[in-house]
Parts: structure tokens; sequence; C-alpha cells
């Protein structure tokens, strides 16, 4: 329970740090805003909102480090007795794993009701109706990226230890924050948009499916202040290439756990 | 202290993850450093050639700076993160202790800790600005951005140490890339001394203190210093003009190494009690 209660403090401290902080200067707010503020849609593929984007991916960085060794801790500290025991570790893993993508999922929603609670006591905050399906995806593409990203970092520390285990899913995001905000290099200096021949650099790169102000949904841009751009990149596709990820992560952490040698395992003390 | 240093020194340097990080820096910048070969071979005239100065890999002109500026917290803290929790984690640390005291453990490896972080962002920095001087001529002063020289001396006041730069630019590179180089080392001081709290069991926590740190300066600014960025990739980039508080930042790693300092004498009280 006490790690849970750290993931939902963390929720807490960056729903306040991040959306509260960001929004406190606005008299009234909806949900949806909230949470596509949240969602990097008040950035563009432009060297210039690094600082911006940086300062709302940190906390699903460190949601990624104090959940990175959920998993690979009973691998450290447990392993002789608790896998002598445990008759099928995949049916563990997978109950592990289904652990972690709630902690995701709650660590996202408190991170949202915090922020809000906190403009609520400053200002008002209305609840419209698009919140649904805003909301919906945010939580499907935000969840599963998380869990992704997250399940990687305890397979790779597994794998081989947890120093390389969070520097390779570490450096892969924030390789991919730099290489979105690079883009405009590539995009066409009068309108700022990518051409639809460059599509290929968006589809990608696992930052952009996090960012929602470059999305479409059946055609329409999902945040209209950057306009439409030159090609789709429908949430649904983010949906799927963020799920991908999820069962790739899954799928090797299963082999993973399945062929590591558990009593030479605890690689903290190397 | 000297003996403390140096074996903690060389247990550091030796470490898979410190010549990792030295191997990727270093690959950093020969990328800058050949894209800069590549274009300079197409330009028959030296009038026409850029500054090379200003297409060193900290310059605000590299791309391949960008992307390692980017990375730049995670590798300035990367060798020496994990130095205490393995240290505790295999016993060695009792080792060291009886034979160099309690003191001399603790600054010996803030010493070996900063020195490490200083050397991977110092030495092929310095390299490249050597190489520079050697492959490219120092009289060539073209702007990457396409503006004459008059009105780039004009325009290009407003950032920091311009004043070096237009007396001697060397100089300014040197200088410049040594500010960069204590940086890392005072990140890498402060995030080693911060993992010595109770509660940091396994490494991967280790990488923590270094981004929490940033989130709350990136939060913070907007009101500490509401009108100038403390975002360290503005502060850190040479001939970047935008709106930086060099000062603030400048006190924020003072105040970083002080913590770093307490922690020490804390570990070192803790110690003598034992």
């Amino acid at each position: 329970m006490r790690k849970y209660r750290k993931v939902l403090l963390l929720g807490c401290l960056c729903g306040i740090l991040c959306v509260f902080s960001d929004m406190v200067n606005m008299e009234e707010v909806s949900l949806s805003q909230i949470i596509l503020r949240t969602t990097f849609s008040q950035t563009w593929y432009h060297a210039g909102f690094i600082m911006s984007i940086m300062k709302m991916f940190i906390p699903l960085l460190l949601f990624q480090i104090l959940c990175g060794s959920m998993i690979y801790r009973y691998f450290c500290c447990a392993s002789v007795y608790y896998f002598t025991r445990n008759a099928s570790r995949i049916k563990w893993f997978l109950l592990e794993c289904a652990k972690l993508y709630l902690t995701c999922l709650s660590f996202l929603i408190i991170m949202i009701l915090t922020g809000a609670a906190a403009l609520l006591l400053v200002g008002k905050v209305t609840i419209d109706s698009s919140v649904v399906w805003i909301g919906g995806y945010y939580l499907l593409i935000y969840s599963l990226y998380l869990f992704g990203f997250t399940l990687g970092i305890n397979v790779l520390s597994l794998a081989w230890n947890s120093t390389a285990g969070i520097a390779v899913p570490a450096i892969i995001q924030i390789m991919g924050i730099a290489f979105y905000t690079m883009m405009s290099q590539f995009a066409d200096p009068v309108t700022g948009y990518l051409a639809a021949d460059s599509a290929w650099m968006v589809y990608i790169n696992p930052f952009a499916q996090l960012a929602f102000g470059i999305h479409t949904r059946n055609g329409k841009p999902v945040f209209s202040i950057f306009g439409p751009q030159e090609f789709p990149f429908e949430l649904n596709m983010s949906v799927a290439y963020v799920g991908i990820i999820a069962i790739f992560a899954v799928a090797a952490g299963c082999a993973a756990v399945n062929r590591h040698e558990f009593i030479t395992n605890d690689k903290e003390i190397e | 202290m000297k003996n403390s240093f140096k074996m903690q020194f060389r247990e550091i340097a030796v470490k898979k993850t410190t010549v990792a990080t030295y191997l990727a820096v270093l690959l950093f910048v020969a990328v800058n450093f050949s894209v800069n070969l590549l274009e300079n071979r197409e330009i028959q005239y030296v009038s026409q050639m850029y500054d090379p100065i200003k297409k060193l890999t900290w310059s605000s002109w590299s791309v391949s700076g960008y992307y390692l500026m980017q990375l730049f917290p995670l590798l300035a803290v990367f060798p020496t993160a994990t130095s205490w929790i393995s240290e505790k984690n295999s016993g060695i640390h009792a080792y060291i202790r009886s034979r160099s005291g309690e003191r001399e453990y603790w600054y010996g490896k803030m010493g070996a800790a900063f020195v490490i972080s200083f050397l991977i962002f110092t030495v092929p920095f310095l390299l490249e600005l050597l190489l520079s001087i050697i492959c490219f001529p120092m009289q060539s002063a073209g702007d990457p951005s396409g503006f004459s020289y008059l009105i780039t001396v004009e325009e290009g006041t407003g950032y920091i140490l311009s004043q070096l730069f237009y007396s001697n630019k060397v100089l300014y590179a040197a200088v410049f890339i040594l500010i960069i180089g204590c940086v890392a080392g005072g990140f890498a001081v402060f995030n080693l001394f911060v993992t010595t709290l109770p509660g940091f069991r396994y490494k991967i926590f280790t990488f923590f203190p270094i981004y929490i740190f940033l989130f709350l300066l990136t939060v913070g600014e907007s009101w500490i210093s509401p009108n100038e960025s403390l975002y360290y990739g503005l502060l850190l980039t040479m001939f970047e003009s935008g709106n930086a508080n060099y000062p603030l930042f400048a006190a924020v790693i003072v105040g970083m190494l002080a913590i770093s300092f307490l922690l020490a004498e804390r570990k070192i009280r803790e110690g003598g009690v034992r």
C-alpha cells in the first residue's frame, strides 16, 4: 500500500505544480481545457516550445522512475523466497501488469482531479460535453503510454540492470521530444506545417502520440489554435501505437520473467 | 583526503556507466564536427565560411548540441548517481572509510563526482575547440543566420559574455565550456548527496533528485523570475540571446553545492556517532 500512496502523492503534487500553477490566472476554465493543457495542446513542433513540453513531461518521467521498480523489486529482495512458491510466473507477472496499469490510470486521474480541485478553490471549473471524449482518449493514450514505458523499465532492469533499465527508455523519450521540437526544420517556412510526405516523422515518434495539439479526430483538429495540418493524425492511430508498445512490453516481460535466473538476479549490489 | 579522492575517482572512472556517458558525449561532438567539416568542404572562400566558434556543439546553431542539451541532466548525473547506493549495497564503503576516515571519504566522494562530470563535459568540447582552431580558418566571421557581421555584432550583445566573444572568441568558447563543466559537476554532486538521504534503496531512484529539482525550478520560475527564464537549456547555450536570469541560476547552482556540503556533514556526523 505504501508504494501506491507514493504514486498518489506524486499525482497530487504534479496536479498542483503543473495543472494548477499553469492555469491559476484563468477566471473560468472547463475540465476539457484542463485536460487539453496537460496533453501538450498548447505546444507545437518548434524548438521554442521545448521548455513548456519538458515541464509537462517531467511528471510522466517521475512516475516512470517511481514505478520503474514495481515488478523488478521482487527480483531484488524476495526472489528466492517468492518465486520458489509461485507455480506460474507468467500468471503472477500478468497480475502485476494489471496492478501497474491501474496505478497508471490512478496517477493520471488524481493529477487532473487535484489540479481541477485546486483551480476550483480560486475560480470556476465547468464541465462541458467534450470532456467525455477528450478525457477518454487522454486516459487511454496516456495510461497505455505510461504503462508501456514503465513496464519497459521494469523488464530492462530485469534483463540487464536498473541503470540501463531507466537510461534506455528515458533516452528514447527525451530524444523523441527533441526530435519533435526539431521537426520545424522540415516544415514549410511560411505556414509552419509539415508537408504530407513528412508525416512519417510524426507517426513514428513516441512523444508525438501524446501531443493532442497536432492530432485530428474524424479529420478535424482536436485543438484548433494551430489550425488543420496537411495530413491526418487521428487519435485512434495513437491509441493503436501506444497499445502496440504496451503489448510488446508485456510480451517481452513474460519472456524475461520466465527465463530469468532468480537466484543470481540481484543486480542492485553490483 | 587525496588518497580517498584518488581511490574513488579511479573507481568511478572505470565504471561502465562513466565510459558509456563519455562515449555518448564524444559521439554528439563527433557528429557536430563532421557536419561542420562537410559544410565547410563545399565552400570555396574563407569570407563565405561560418565562424567556427558559432558552429561548436554548445552553440545555439548546432543541431547535435540541441539534442545533447536535452540529455544534459541525465548524462551529468549518470556516471555518479549510483555511486553511493552501489557502495552501500556491496559493502565496499566500509573498506574505503576504514582506510581513509569518514570526512575524507565523503569529501573525496564529492570531489571525485564533481571532477568526473566536469571532465566528461569539458574534455570532448575543448578537443572540438582545438580541432576547430586547427581545421577551420579563425578569421572567418560568417553568421549562420545569414546576416552581415555588423548586424550580428549589433544584435548579438544580448547573450552572456558577448563582450568577451568580440574581444577573444576562443577564450569565450573555452570559458563557456568550463562553465558548463562546472554546472555538470554541480548537478552530479547534488544528485549524489541527495541519494544519501533515507529512502533511496534502488539504483533507479538515484536519477530522481535532478529531475525533481529541475521540475521545481521550471514551476517556480513563474513566481521567482517571471520575466526571465531559468531553463538550463537556454542558459547553457552559446549565443542564445533569450531572456535568461544568469545571476539567479548561478545562485541556484551555489545553493545546490551548499546543500551537498550540508548533507556530507550530516553523513560525517552520523558516521562519527556510530
